[in-house]
This record gives C-alpha cells, sequence and structure tokens, in this order.
C-alpha cells in the first residue's frame, strides 16, 4: 500500500554553485509536479522546500525532486550561455533591425 | 572541337616588322574598310602586293614572292581555325599568338591578369605575379574590334577583382561596345568585401551581368584550405553580400574533388539557410590542368562514388527553388535523376567526345569531356543505347 | 612543373583555438537526447554531454558535432566574422512579415444558421431572425479597414453561421472590394466557411465568376461527422458530400476545402478520419486541436480527454498519412506544414495562430454581424462566452491605424512576445512554436498563462518532439516526406 507522500521535504543548496536566477527557473518549469519554495538563508545558500501534489507516493517524490535537479543542472548551464551571448543576441538583432540595404533575391 | 588558343604561332616573313605586340583583328579579303589599320588579313599565300593599308599580314603558306610588307608572318597550321572578325594579339619578338576573341564562339573569356589572391589546390589557371598593366589596355583595344552583336563574353584571370577601377573600366567598355552581350565574370569575391567596388559595379547598370563565385564549404576551415589562404571564406561570403546589396547577380561555384565531395550536403544546407538570394549555384566537375594536374591523386575521384552526395545537394537547392546546374560531368557518370540538372558546360575550345559517343544515344543532351580529362576517367563512362520506347517516340 | 609555393597542409587553416558561443537555446527532446536551437530556427540534435563540453569550449574541431554547430551558426570564431552579417540578415528575414500587417480578414455576415453543431463555438440562431445579420454600413466599414492594410495580400473571408444564408451582403462586399482593388492593386482572394447546404448554381456562378473558393466542416466518416453535426430529419455528412460534389463541378477539384474539429469521439479513429479526407479527393487535413471555447467548454468536453489522449490520435492520423503519402499519392498534415515551415521557411508561416507576438489584430481581424471588430477568430468565440478581452474596436468608429495604435493591441502584442516570456524564453522550441493569448485567457483568465500548466503548451511541445524525432530518424523516410510538403507549398 503507497501512501500519499503528505511532508515537505527540505534541502540546501549552495549559492556559489547555483544562481537563483537558476532556481527559480527551475522551479517555474516543474511547477506542475513539485512546489518548490526558495528561501534565501545567507549569501551562499538557499533553502528549497519540496512538496508534492496530492497522491504522490515516496518514490514519486524523490522521482520528482531528481527531475527538480536535472532541471537545475540545465538552467545553471543556460545561465552560463546567456552571460556569454546575450551582448552578441544585441548586436544581431541591432544589426537586423538597423539594415535599411536589404539583400534580396530577385 | 580542341583547338589552340595561344603560344607559338607566327614566324616573320618580311624584312621588317613590329618589335612590340599589337592586337588586330582579322580579316580574309579585301575590302575597302576604314579599319584596316585594325586589321590583319589572313591569306592563303601572299601573292598580290598592291593590298595595303592593313596593320599586319597573316599567310598560310610562304608563297614565291620575296617582296613582302612589313609585319608579314608565316601562320601556324594550328591557327588554321582562324576567320573574319577574330581578334589577335601578335607579339613578334616572342613569335606567339593570343587569340583573344573568336567571332564564332560561345566560349569566348577575357583574360585580365594573372595574378590572384588565392592559390587554390585545383586551379587550372595557376597564378603568376607578372606585371600585367597592359593588359587591360590591350583588352580595351580588342573590345573595341569585336562583333557589336556579341551575344556572350567572359572576364577571367587569375582574379579579375584586383583590377579595382580597371575592372569597371572594361565592364563599361563591354558595355557599350557590345550592347547585347551577356557578361560573366569569374572571381573569388574577395575584392568586392569592400563595398566600393561592389557599388561601383552595380553603378554601371549592365543589362545582363553575372558574377561567378567559387565558394567550396559551409566551413571556413576547409574553403580555406582549398584556396590556400586563411580569411577568404570571410571576405569571399562578404562580396558576395555585397554584391546582391547592389543588385548585382551572383552564382556560386562548388568544384567537386576528393577534397570537398564530402562536404556536399552541408554546403547546400549552408546556401540554402544563408545565401538563398543567390541566383545559381553550380556544381561542377574537376577540369585536370594546372594545378589540378599536379595534384591529380589527392584529387582525383570518379563521380560514381559521390552520386549520394551529389543527389543530395541537387535536392536541398532544388526544393528550396534555388536554380541549380551540375557542370561538366557526363551524363553516363551521372544518376538518371540528375540527367536535367546536367549542362554542356565546357568551352568548345577544350570540349572532345570519346569513341563510347560515337553511338550514344544522349550524346546530343551530353557536354563530353575536357581535352585534359585523358589523364582520369571515370569507370562508368559507356553509351546509352536508345530503348524501344524512346525510337518509338523519334519515328512519331 | 615548378611551383611558385608549396601547398600548406590542411592543419594550417584549422580554426584557432577557443570559439566563442552565439546565442542558442537548448532542452530536452526525449530520453536520450537534446535538442538546440538558435533565434533564427536552425537546429541541432546533440546529446547533453555534448551540449556540456560545447559550453565548456572542449569541442574538438575535427567533430562532427563542431562542423555541424558552425555550419549552423551556433559558435563562430575570428576566421568568420561574417557568422554575425549572415545571422543578422537571418533574423530580418524572419521578422519582416510581420510589418507587412494584417492580411486576414474575416466578415460574420450573419449569426443565423441551419444546423446544432454540438461544439459550435459561437452562439447560433435558428434561422429566421434577421437582426443577427451584417449591415451593409458595417461591411463598406469594415472594407475601408481592410483595405487600409499595408499587405499586398488580402485574404477576406465570410463566415456565420451558415454566411449563405446572407449570400447579397457577400455579393455586395466582393463587388464593392474589386472595385475598391481597382486602385489598391493587391492580391486578392475569397472564401467562404460554409456548411454547403445552401449552395445553388446561382451562388456556384457567382463565386466562379469571382474567384471565391469555399472552405466547409468534416469531422471524419458518416457516423462521427453526423454525431458532432446533427441535422434534424437528414445526414449532414450526406448534405456536406453533395454540396462538395456540387461545389467541384462548378469551382474544380481545388474549389473547397475542409477543416475537421476534433471531439471525444474523434480520439479512437484518427486512421478513419484521414482515410475520410483522401476518399474524397482532399490533398491535406489539418488535425486540430482540442478546443476550449463555446459549447463544448460549457458542456465541460474540455476535462473529458487529456493531452496525452490528443497526441495519440495525432501520432496515429500522422503515421496514417505517412502510409498515404508512400503509397504515391502527396498528401499533406497541415500542422505539420506549418510547423515544418517555421524549421525550413526563411520567413518562417503566415499562420496567424501560432506567431510570436501573436498574430491577434497584426495577422487577423474580425469583423462581427453586430459590428464589434475582434483580434481573431478565437476572440470572438471567447467573447461569445462573455470576455471581452480580445474586442479592438466597434465598425461605428474605428479605422485600421486607430485598431493598430490602441493601447488593447499594444498590451497583447507586448505580453504575447515569446522571447521575453516565462519558460518560452529559454524553451528550444520557441522558432517553432507561437503564442494563443485566447487559450490562455480562457483557460487561466491570462495571456500568457504559466506554461508549467499550459495545455496549449504540452501539446505544442508533444507535436514538435514527435515531428523533429522522425525528422532525425535517418532510416525513415517521413523526414524526406515531410520536406516534400513545404517543397510543393506555394
Amino acid at each position: 500500500m503507497s501512501s500519499s507522500f503528505h511532508d515537505a521535504v527540505e534541502a540546501v543548496v549552495d549559492l556559489r554553485v547555483y544562481r537563483l536566477a537558476a532556481l527559480k527557473k527551475a522551479a517555474y518549469r516543474v511547477a506542475a509536479r513539485t512546489t518548490v519554495v526558495i528561501t534565501v538563508r545567507d549569501e551562499q545558500h538557499a533553502v528549497l522546500c519540496f512538496r508534492f501534489p496530492h497522491g504522490v507516493d515516496a518514490d514519486g517524490a524523490r522521482e520528482r525532486m531528481r527531475r527538480f535537479y536535472e532541471e537545475l543542472l540545465d538552467q545553471e548551464l543556460r545561465e552560463q550561455v546567456a552571460e556569454e551571448t546575450s551582448s552578441l543576441r544585441l548586436l544581431i538583432l541591432a544589426q537586423a533591425f538597423s539594415n535599411t540595404d536589404l539583400v534580396r533575391r530577385d | 572541337m580542341p583547338l589552340t588558343l595561344s603560344g607559338p604561332g607566327i614566324r616573320r616573313l618580311s624584312a621588317s616588322g613590329s618589335d612590340v605586340p599589337f592586337v588586330v583583328r582579322v580579316a580574309t579579303r579585301n575590302n575597302d574598310n576604314a579599319r584596316r589599320a585594325d586589321e590583319v588579313l589572313l591569306v592563303d599565300d601572299y601573292t598580290a602586293p598592291s593590298l595595303e593599308g592593313y596593320r599586319a599580314v597573316l599567310v598560310r603558306a610562304p608563297g614565291k614572292s620575296r617582296a613582302y610588307p612589313p609585319d608579314t608572318y608565316l601562320l601556324d597550321a594550328r591557327y588554321s581555325y582562324l576567320t573574319d572578325g577574330d581578334v589577335l594579339r601578335l607579339d613578334p619578338p616572342r613569335r606567339s599568338i593570343n587569340v583573344l576573341y573568336r567571332r564564332s564562339s560561345r566560349s569566348n573569356a577575357l583574360l585580365v591578369t594573372e595574378r590572384c589572391d588565392n592559390y587554390c589546390i585545383m586551379c587550372s589557371q595557376p597564378p603568376k605575379d607578372a606585371d600585367d598593366a597592359g593588359v587591360v589596355d590591350e583588352l580595351l583595344q580588342a573590345i573595341s574590334l569585336m562583333d557589336p552583336g556579341t551575344e556572350e563574353i567572359g572576364i577571367t584571370g587569375g582574379e579579375p577583382s584586383l583590377l579595382g577601377s580597371r575592372l569597371i573600366e572594361l565592364v563599361k567598355a563591354l558595355k557599350q561596345s557590345l550592347p547585347s552581350a551577356a557578361v560573366h565574370i569569374l572571381t573569388n569575391g574577395r575584392g568586392f568585401a569592400r563595398s566600393e567596388l561592389a557599388a561601383a559595379l552595380g553603378a554601371l547598370g549592365h543589362p545582363d551581368l553575372m558574377l561567378g563565385v567559387p565558394l567550396y564549404s559551409a566551413l571556413p576551415e576547409d574553403h580555406d584550405y582549398v584556396v590556400q589562404s586563411k580569411g577568404a571564406y570571410d571576405e569571399t561570403i562578404r562580396g558576395v553580400l555585397n554584391l546582391k546589396r547592389h543588385r548585382l547577380r551572383v552564382e556560386l561555384r562548388f568544384v567537386i574533388h576528393r577534397n570537398t565531395y564530402a562536404g556536399l550536403p552541408m554546403f547546400a544546407e549552408f546556401v540554402r539557410r544563408n545565401l538563398l538570394f543567390v541566383d545559381h549555384v553550380a556544381l561542377m566537375g574537376l577540369e585536370l590542368m594546372g594545378f589540378a594536374r599536379a595534384n591529380l591523386e589527392q584529387l582525383w575521384i570518379d563521380p560514381v562514388e559521390y552520386a549520394d552526395e551529389l543527389r543530395a545537394a541537387i535536392d536541398v537547392l532544388d526544393g528550396a527553388g534555388v536554380p541549380c546546374s551540375i557542370y561538366n560531368h557526363q551524363l553516363c557518370t551521372l544518376p538518371i535523376e540528375l540527367h536535367g540538372f546536367a549542362r554542356r558546360s565546357i568551352s568548345d575550345w577544350k570540349n572532345e567526345y570519346v569513341a563510347e559517343c560515337d553511338e550514344c544515344a544522349k550524346r546530343e543532351a551530353c557536354g563530353g569531356f575536357f581535352v585534359s580529362s585523358k589523364l582520369r576517367r571515370s569507370r562508368s563512362i559507356r553509351r546509352y543505347v536508345a530503348s524501344v520506347g524512346e525510337e518509338e517516340a523519334e519515328r512519331g | 612543373m615548378a611551383l611558385a609555393r608549396p601547398f600548406a597542409h590542411r592543419s594550417a587553416y584549422a580554426p584557432p583555438p577557443g570559439y566563442r558561443l552565439l546565442p542558442f537555446r537548448f532542452g530536452q527532446l526525449d530520453h536520450a537526447r537534446y535538442l538546440a536551437t538558435n533565434d533564427v530556427g536552425e537546429m541541432v540534435v546533440l546529446s547533453r554531454a555534448d551540449v556540456r563540453a560545447f559550453v565548456e569550449r572542449r569541442l574538438d574541431p575535427s567533430s562532427s558535432i563542431y562542423r555541424e554547430l558552425k555550419a549552423k551558426h551556433f559558435l563562430f570564431d575570428d576566421d568568420a566574422r561574417v557568422a554575425l552579417d549572415l545571422l543578422a540578415i537571418k533574423a530580418r528575414t524572419r521578422a519582416e512579415p510581420i510589418a507587412r500587417l494584417t492580411a486576414l480578414h474575416i466578415f460574420v455576415v450573419t449569426l443565423r444558421c441551419d444546423h446544432a453543431c454540438h461544439y459550435c463555438q459561437v452562439s447560433r440562431q435558428n434561422e429566421d431572425r434577421a437582426s443577427f445579420d451584417m449591415s451593409w454600413a458595417h461591411a463598406e466599414r469594415a472594407l475601408q479597414i481592410a483595405f487600409s492594410s499595408p499587405n499586398t495580400d488580402l485574404k477576406l473571408e465570410f463566415q456565420g453561421g451558415e454566411p449563405l444564408l446572407n449570400f447579397s451582403l457577400i455579393r455586395r462586399i466582393v463587388d464593392r472590394s474589386l472595385e475598391l482593388n481597382a486602385a489598391a492593386g493587391k492580391n486578392l482572394t475569397f472564401v467562404i466557411a460554409s456548411n454547403l447546404s445552401r449552395v445553388t448554381d446561382e451562388v456556384l456562378a457567382y463565386c466562379r465568376d469571382h474567384g471565391i473558393a469555399f472552405s466547409t466542416s468534416l469531422d471524419g466518416p458518416q457516423d462521427l461527422h453526423d454525431q458532432n453535426r446533427p441535422l434534424p430529419g437528414r445526414s449532414s455528412h450526406a448534405v456536406t458530400m453533395a454540396g462538395i460534389a456540387h461545389v467541384r463541378r462548378s469551382l474544380g477539384q481545388d474549389g473547397v476545402s475542409a477543416l475537421m474539429t476534433t471531439t471525444e469521439a474523434s480520439l479512437s479513429r484518427a486512421e478513419e478520419i484521414v482515410d475520410e479526407y483522401v476518399r474524397c479527393g482532399f490533398d491535406s487535413i489539418f488535425l486540430r486541436s482540442l478546443s476550449p471555447y463555446g459549447f463544448a467548454a460549457k458542456k465541460g468536453l474540455l476535462r473529458s480527454y487529456s493531452v496525452e489522449d490528443w497526441l495519440a490520435f495525432y501520432r496515429r492520423g500522422f503515421e496514417r498519412i505517412l502510409e498515404v503519402n508512400r503509397g504515391g499519392r502527396v498528401f499533406r498534415e497541415e500542422f505539420a506544414t506549418v510547423l515544418l515551415q517555421k524549421m525550413y521557411d526563411p520567413q518562417g508561416t503566415g499562420y496567424v495562430d501560432l506567431q510570436s507576438p501573436s498574430g491577434m489584430g497584426i495577422g487577423a481581424l474580425v469583423y462581427n454581424y453586430d459590428g464589434r471588430i475582434y483580434a481573431s477568430d478565437e476572440a470572438r468565440m471567447l467573447a461569445a462566452m462573455g470576455d471581452d478581452t480580445f474586442v479592438l474596436g466597434s465598425l461605428e468608429d474605428a479605422t485600421f491605424r486607430s485598431i493598430m495604435v490602441s493601447d488593447q493591441l499594444a498590451d497583447v502584442l507586448d505580453t504575447t512576445l515569446l522571447e521575453s516570456a516565462p519558460m518560452c524564453s529559454d524553451c528550444p522550441f520557441l522558432p517553432f512554436c507561437g503564442a494563443d493569448p485566447a487559450f490562455h485567457q480562457a483557460t487561466s483568465r491570462d495571456l500568457l498563462g504559466h506554461k508549467a500548466f499550459s495545455a496549449f503548451c504540452e501539446k505544442q511541445m508533444g507535436v514538435l518532439r514527435y515531428l523533429i524525432g522522425l525528422l532525425h530518424e535517418s532510416a525513415s523516410d517521413a523526414g524526406t516526406i515531410m520536406r516534400g510538403w513545404i517543397r510543393s507549398c506555394p
């Protein structure tokens, strides 16, 4: 018999490894399956509080948390990519939309 | 039919003659033309001493007369094809002749320089660092002698854009003297990375101008290796963009050999995504001259080995609506579904057919061979036999 | 022959150490693979390990993944800074169609109807109430607005109720638009969305002479179609078949196209629905998703089946369509075609309902029988449910300009730019997706919705994962078939 996992699970995350923006975005993405409440404890640490919908058992909860961390890794990578490329994106779009002499196919 | 267009070919018969090169048009019979001063009279043998006023005389066979007018030369039999309207450069001290233009040919091209800022590993016309300052002036003179009804003419080299404003001068002269001629410039495009040259060319408003630009890969490292020049890819594409900004027609040319064939599908995708506005793409077979001959082992590949890549590339380009063609490939070396893209692209003077072609049902449609292809031929060369259905169609 | 200088080895032209990343998005494609896309819709399928190696500059320049990423402008180096120029041109090309503004103008000429379809998205009235017809004064004002759009293409679509019940107005509108077009010189097309029960020879003669085509509803085989669209005393399927034949006799095979509506009953019959379209001589089908509007929402039909059920339906229908193509007949799935255009066409697609920012107003305008102007077809359905979020004005006083610069429209466009929306902004499917503000307004009272809870997002990602998976299955001919569809598209 599996019982609903009603408890909240807490975990601590090192903010020097995972940006706060990455945490928030990962939480946003998994919101339908897990509720993650983020609290910043100090400069280096954030506390995550996981809650699960009714009917999810312990295995299900573990799977959802695993999925959250997977997403967090991706989000952290995305933040890094954004850091390196956002100025280039602006440059490219600026050129795209300031260009009055188009290269046209006749 | 293969022809020799330049090389040793004249021997002076007269006592005196020019000690500098000069440009003349061929005339084969006496006429009252006031242009005699720019013409060379071409006769079988020189008998009549009364034909005055021509710049020079060419005889096919030495006659009995010893009283040749100045600048009378014996013409080598290799040049017996010359006829009215052809334009020559004669260099008496070197005894050489250069056929700049044949009125009956659809393959005339002006060689404007032998300098080039690329150094392609398969170049059929290897660059030379010659001082060619006088070439453009001679060509301008030659243009003024060409048939005004000329329908097409090319500009080639070396790299024509190295001429800068003199290239503009040449195209302007073509526009004025040969108003019906479609002009095709072969260029690596790098000189047009500076927008001024592209702007100047665009401003001429030539009614029928196309620039053929080689591009050998989607990737700079591959292209730069083939043309042996770092930064060439970047400049070439910038050149193409500038040319299109000034509403000039651009064709991309991809020479297929062992070092480029694998990149054909990626190249086609790259063109489809980034250069969809080009007017034509030509996928070309190798001409085994110059560096291509020197690097034969490294470059040669039988076309049947890259049939898949070629098919994939044509599929992408044709599917995207880009006009595309296959040049310099015999039909028997191509998958049948690509035959519609093959063109008779080989210049007449270096074009020939082989024994298998004699009874081939597709001979008329096929472009045949480069003379230089003797060195290496595909193992799939064979004649097509007309099927029963085709024969019936012919009867009907 | 002595060479002027020797040839350098390939290694002399190798890329410089290190490379620069170009802007891109990435995410999971399936359990084994990731998808990376850039702003202009180029895509690379790769492993997560490769994504990390790519970002961390550990890719070997001779590897095929490096070469693919470079050719598709996910990375560049100092040897080819022209990549930036090319990306700018591509970005411009992709965005350009937005500036052409509204091409689709829908005229709801009457709300009267002779059918009683279960899922009808607009409250329909029975036939004898003429106060549900559009007035000529309003129609004329609507034409003024339509012809003020700068787009050189103008498509006038007539809807209802059953528009043929007010054919005299359609005729007046078409005549007047042709007059206006003599000066305007636009590429003008006309479509009547009809159940075809009222098609007569007289109607068809006019349509033939004025280049008007028809669009009708076909939900599937007879029993399914009749179940959805009951007609007292008759089979609506039989009426539709007779109508299609009648129209084709006058206007030719392409004189009528068909649209389906998906209901719970459709979900187990994907193959039969496709077969029915093939049998009727159509060359495409739009496997539509569930609609949250109108009677469907009121009767709770939306909750009766899940997105997963619909995706299974879609995949089965698509498989059947691939089989039809393998048999030698070119038959397209329209939704996939829209997505494929976003993937492969430099200008993307003009499909109004999948744009960023949304196509509301700037892609389509709906002129209602009662004088109200809506931002889209869905907007009208939403209004019928009591939500006026997407009413853009009134035919009493609006002009094209006043609509385009209205705060209302600006708010919608501003909010629906996916590039700045949460979750969408870093989603690899973004270039192939679009906003559906009406759906999100209907289901969550918010223009964007929270995508983690959005059935629209779940559906979009489900279809895109499926199609991109097929395109990258080298052993399958599905990719070749699909690319053939956009090749044959005008």
